[in-house]
């Protein structure tokens, strides 16, 4: 952690160092700003229907100088509600494929957590992360990446260490976990069992992947991940009586663990004599978390730990500039009764992409949860992309 | 030279490994290998001939550009689905950054777009309207007038011979060479077409600018309506009618476009349908860009010219 801490340091001195040698003409701060209007209209077969604005989100980006960028997300999910959910300055500049990205951002963990929801091939994204999670992991802190070659095959490892961090999502099925002291409410003392944090409560990121070229214009990529923490987590406890009765017992536990595993692997491939392509991507995911929990009328509670699975496939195929489809099947393991029962989620998904900037997707979508009925989902999704709407290298 | 018991003793240059060369486009990396001959060893960035508004960057790039000693390309945002992307990860200060849509050069990355004088159709103004594809600082195709190709050469010499001036004399000689191919055809070419001058013909894309401004043609109309985007029936029924009243012949036609997004159009018209890629593929540049000019005289039913194309009187200058 010391390490960490030092060369994010002196990666910050090094550039203040050099900016000065700068030229005054490269200098110049040009952000550029995007903006995504997404909104859906769902009906669920049990729940009725829900006309929502999804998400509005604007982005601002820029290169600061040339050995830094920067860039911000603000999200208004709701019409009160506005959250910059991501703010990050990457220090890229640093050569030889390294990188520091510091700030509060989606963490480097599996193919799509660094994926906004918008780009998802379905209106939802990714239900095993919203039901293993509580949807995108988030951090605030820093991650060192760096990509390399092991022989010709191109590699790429990042490791990150989060002061805060958090599962995210705007999703109406969401339940958020919160995961090493993150706070929806910006309290500062929930994230240590004394209320001061140690480098317990950090969680900690990794990942490796590598990508290698299929066919003339296509790549298939695997990576594996991790996402830890010994005793970050926290979570709300209360005994099994009712509120009302006098041995009635609740509060907050601390110091609880939690660390994820995951594989994926990927292919897209795209048509360099028409305008179709392809995407298949299959993540898998294996996670411990202990839980707080107070039997009967006990007075304190108890650790335990649950190790729910998970895994998403999910394939899209572009036919041409305006239509593609996906579909998915999702399968994940969640708490019933103090064990641990199957849920599915899967469906398919037609998109109309009137431009670059404007597309409308019909989705239907099936969810099989323990202890609920079958539901059925139709949903349909307006988003409109304007200004930068800027996507690097997909690894 | 070796310095031995203070006698200077000469010594065989080692004969150093070919300048690794990374170029965009084939057409691009025919100039190249031309004037650098066995002092370089070009590859190709891209699959080839290909639209480059479908070029995915990937990681196998990332490791390309690392490990080359120079880059070679276009410019003027025509890399722009792809190249800044990997410039701004690769971290090489001589290959230069990539900005927001286009790439800029570095001291050892050649930007075409850089040698051709004033591009053409810069955009007055910018906007969401104005297409898909649209090119902030101006048609990038450049590398269909074969004059402004010419200028590209000469400024590709000057860059090898920047990057190994020991083999600057072998460029020089080489470029030479080349220059006179070319300069020979540009007038065969000119001359084949000119009967040509001042017709109209009508392109699917945006790509073709600078080759009617070489040829003195005059492009009618796109079949897409906007950059990037596919043709409505009311456009092309628009786009007919202007075809018919002006005789248009020659409608050009990158491959990667699917044939049946002209609808009616060539029915209705009796166009000629030419069906050829906007840069040159593993033919290389100088048989490309002659199969275009046949292509096209063929289209108005033009004869090749006999004589000898050096000696062809009244053969004009291509804008350069």
């Amino acid at each position: 952690m010391k390490h960490i801490v030092s060369t994010f340091f002196i990666a910050l001195f090094c550039a203040g160092l050099n900016a000065q040698t700068f030229e005054p003409s490269t200098l110049g701060v040009q952000p550029e700003f995007g903006f995504v209007l997404d909104s859906a209209f769902t009906t669920h077969k049990n729940n009725g229907s829900d006309a929502n604005l999804q998400m509005a989100e604007l982005s601002i980006s820029s290169r600061i100088d040339p050995l830094a960028r920067g860039f911000a997300i603000i999200e208004f999910p709701g019409a009160h509600e506005l959250e910059v959910s991501e703010a990050v300055l990457i220090f890229d500049g640093l050569g030889d494929g390294w990188e520091i990205r510091a700030g509060r951002m989606n963490i480097d963990l599996g193919k799509f957590n660094t994926v906004h929801s918008h780009d998802m091939a379905m209106p939802f994204g990714d239900p095993v992360r919203l039901g293993l999670f509580g949807g995108h992991l988030r951090g605030q802190g820093l991650e060192l990446h760096k990509w390399f070659a092991l022989g010709d095959a191109p590699m790429r490892f990042s490791a990150g260490a989060w002061s805060k961090a958090g599962a995210h999502s705007h999703g109406s099925d969401g339940h958020a976990l919160d995961l090493a002291g993150e706070e929806h409410d910006h309290a500062e003392v929930h994230s240590g069992s004394s209320g001061k944090k140690g480098f317990d409560d950090w969680a900690f990121s990794g990942r490796l992947s590598s990508q290698n070229d299929f066919g003339d214009n296509g790549w298939w990529q695997w990576g594996v991940s991790y996402f830890g923490s010994s005793g970050g987590m926290y979570s709300d406890w209360s005994n099994e009586l009712d509120e009302s009765d006098g041995q009635y017992a609740s509060g907050r536990a601390f110091g609880l663990g939690v660390s994820t595993f995951g594989a994926d692997a990927s292919f897209k491939i795209a048509s360099l004599a028409d305008d179709s392509w392809k995407q298949f991507s299959f993540e898998y995911w294996h996670h411990t978390q202990d839980h707080a929990h107070a039997e009967g009328a006990a007075q304190t509670f108890e650790l335990e730990s649950s190790k729910p699975q998970g895994a998403w496939l999910v394939a899209e195929h572009g036919f041409s500039n305006e239509w593609s489809a996906a579909a998915h099947v999702g399968w994940w393991e969640t708490e019933n009764n103090e064990s641990l029962k199957s849920a599915y989620r899967y469906g398919v998904a037609v998109s109309r992409h009137f431009s670059e900037f404007n597309r409308v997707r019909f989705a239907i979508e099936q969810i099989d949860e323990p202890a609920a009925d079958t539901d059925w989902l139709a949903t349909i999704q307006w988003s409109v992309f304007m200004g930068k709407h800027r996507h690097g290298l997909d690894w | 030279m070796m310095i031995a018991g203070g006698v200077a003793l000469p010594v065989e240059p080692a004969s150093a490994d070919p300048l690794e060369i990374i170029a965009t486009t084939p057409g691009l990396a025919d100039v190249i290998r031309q004037i650098g001959g066995d002092e370089v060893d070009v590859k190709l960035l891209t699959p080839g001939a290909v639209d480059p508004h479908k070029v995915m960057p990937k990681a196998s790039m990332l490791l390309k550009l690392k490990r080359a000693d120079a880059l070679v390309s276009m410019g003027l945002g025509f890399e722009h689905a792809y190249l800044p992307a990997l410039l701004e990860k690769v971290g090489r200060a001589d290959l230069g950054r990539g900005a927001t849509d286009v790439s800029t050069g570095g001291s050892h990355h050649l930007v075409g777009g850089d040698f051709i004088g004033q591009p053409l159709e810069v955009p007055t103004q910018l906007g969401r309207g104005a297409g898909v594809d649209v090119h902030p600082l101006g048609n990038p195709h450049w590398n269909t007038n074969p004059a402004l190709m010419q200028n590209f050469a000469v400024a590709a010499r000057d860059f090898l011979s920047k990057l190994r001036p020991e083999a600057s004399e072998t460029f020089s000689a080489n470029w030479r060479d080349w220059d006179a191919d070319l300069t020979a055809q540009i007038t065969h070419w000119q001359t084949w077409l000119a009967p040509a001058h001042g017709r109209s013909i009508v392109t699917y894309h945006r790509s073709w600018a600078y080759f009617a401004d070489a040829f003195g043609l005059v492009i009618l109309g796109e079949v897409e309506p906007k950059p990037g985007m596919s043709p409505t029936t009311r456009h092309l029924a628009q786009l007919a009618k202007s075809m018919q009243q002006q005789q248009v012949k020659l409608l050009l036609l990158e491959p990667w476009y699917s044939e049946s997004k002209l609808g009616n159009l060539p029915r209705m018209t009796d166009v000629a349908v030419v069906k050829i890629a906007s840069m040159s593929g593993k033919q290389g540049y100088l048989a490309w860009m002659g199969e275009l000019v046949a292509a096209a005289a063929r289209a108005w039913g033009l004869e090749e010219p006999q004589s000898s194309p050096l000696t062809q009187p009244g053969a004009q200058e291509l804008g350069k």
